[in-house]
């Protein structure tokens, strides 16, 4: 091995290592804030950030009436829907990154925002 | 002092290579695209990587336009006269039951065909023609009841799958008696997931994943480059996870006691019909399948769901490429022997396994 070799080997280590590293920097996560989305017929109507002890409640038109959402300690819930049965109320409250509730009839979507531990949930 | 010029090659060289080796780690997954529909009762999200965003949004709308085609064909619910009952097969053989064969699309027929053949593995137990007997309980209507004796038993006259004939030459369905009504709701979610994986595929996408709730189908590896780790919903804590499956050009699905469920007198009664009793089987709490096609996973997930769990496993067992995870009605977790280096149990309290 030439002086030379030696170096064109050292650059290739070290050059995939910075890109590694740079690769590793610009995939990274950049908060730490919690949001739970709520998706109405494919559109964003609200974005909540998950608070300590923060408590509300609103009502949001679905596609077959009215939806109760409320937002308790960090964790968010359809408290009442007017779809006949009731699947999304049985779902009770969600909190953990990668969690949804989803009501059809009315075509809404809520899910929190934050990078989950699996890419999907089979149910 | 002057640098050489060594080093400034060195240097340029390695800004060069850096630069290079970091555009190879995020070519493959250089673009992330996801859309969601309300389709077939449930939401379908596609998530699709690649190098180029036009391909990635035109082969997501091809997938999805292939999945409302398929959910057209089986719809079973529109009303007659309109555009949608015409465009449904379903509606149309159970519409001629007792008079006449009906000729269907390719894809309705292979549908059926499987049916019949997971129908005659579970020696009656599943079957397609069980529609009266979910109309009867109200599934898939606004009230659910118990039925009474009678009604039951008159639902299950007309749940025969041998009444079921099937013209391969001509593509023809002909239902025997009057009244039959065909329900594909155990197969259709599970064959438009397949399809639209193939026309994703068609359209060069190595790496995606179509979610139908529940009903999953991944191609290639996720944006990590590693198998995609698809969670088991734990089926008595919506917020648990009871394990969690490393898959690879996969599909799996799920059918469980605890989605579609209603109460009366404190007791619940879930859709998962038995064609032996005609009422919910109760021997699982939920079933988990995994094999290559979405389709085969979707049947299978109900078929075995409605048979013993051991009776279930066995058979799972026997099949190629397929694998199975039970959830007793005691709460016991039973796995095939191939899943073992794919599945991480994580239960918790409450769940017995080996």
């Amino acid at each position: 091995m030439t002086k030379a070799d030696r170096w064109l080997v050292f650059m290739i280590l070290l050059s995939g290592m910075l890109a590694w590293a740079i690769h590793g920097y610009m995939s990274r996560e950049t908060s730490t804030e919690i949001y739970a989305v709520v998706k109405v017929q494919g559109e964003v109507r609200k974005e909540i950030k998950l608070t300590e002890g923060e408590e509300s409640s609103f009502v949001i038109e679905g596609k077959t009436g009215p939806v109760m959402i409320e937002v308790r300690d960090k964790k968010v819930r359809i408290a009442e829907s007017s779809c006949p049965q009731q699947i999304c109320v049985r779902r009770s409250w969600i909190s953990a990154p990668g969690e949804s509730i989803i009501c059809v009839p009315n075509e809404i979507v809520i899910y929190i925002d934050a990078p989950a531990p699996v890419d999907a949930i089979t149910r | 002092m002057m640098m050489s010029r060594k080093a400034i090659i060195a240097g340029v060289g390695l800004v060069f290579l850096v630069v290079m080796t970091y555009g190879f780690l995020t070519s493959e997954t250089g673009h992330e695209y996801e859309s969601e529909q309300f389709l077939m009762d449930t939401l379908v999200s596609i998530k699709v990587y690649g190098k180029d965003a036009v391909v990635l949004e035109k082969a997501t709308a091809e997938a999805f336009s292939e999945m409302r085609r398929v959910a057209a064909l089986v719809d079973r619910f529109p009303e007659k006269g309109t555009s949608a009952y015409e465009k449904s097969d379903i509606c149309r053989i159970n519409s001629q039951a007792g008079i006449e064969p009906v000729r269907v699309e390719e894809d309705v027929f292979s549908m059926l065909k499987a049916a019949q053949e997971y129908s005659r593995l579970s020696e009656g137990a599943f079957g397609i023609t069980v529609a009266p007997l979910l109309d009867i309980w109200g599934f898939g209507k606004a009230t659910q009841k118990v039925p009474t004796a009678e009604e039951k038993n008159e639902a299950l006259k007309l749940a025969d799958e041998k009444k079921v004939v099937l013209d391969e030459n001509k593509q023809t369905v002909f239902l025997q008696e009057p009244g039959m009504r065909l329900d594909l709701g155990a197969v259709a979610k599970g064959y438009a997931v397949e399809k639209a994986a193939e026309v994703l595929q068609e359209e060069g996408i190595k790496r995606a994943m179509i979610n139908a709730g529940g009903n999953i189908k991944v191609i290639g590896e996720n944006r990590e480059n590693s198998s995609w780790r698809i969670g088991i919903q734990d089926p008595r804590d919506p917020s648990g996870i009871i394990g969690i499956l490393d898959l690879k050009d996969e599909a799996v699905a799920t059918s469980g006691d605890y989605i579609r469920y209603f109460e009366e007198k404190g007791i619940k009664y879930h859709h998962l019909l038995s064609l032996e009793t005609g009422y919910p089987a109760n021997m699982n709490i939920c079933v988990t399948v995994i094999s290559p096609d979405a389709g085969e996973a979707d049947i299978l997930s109900t078929m075995l769901f409605l048979l013993d769990s051991e009776e279930a496993l066995d058979l799972a067992e026997g099949i190629e490429d397929t694998e199975a995870f039970i959830v007793t009605s005691d709460r016991r977790i039973l796995h095939t022997s191939g899943l073992a280096d794919k599945l991480e149990i994580t239960a918790k309290e409450g769940y017995y396994y080996d």
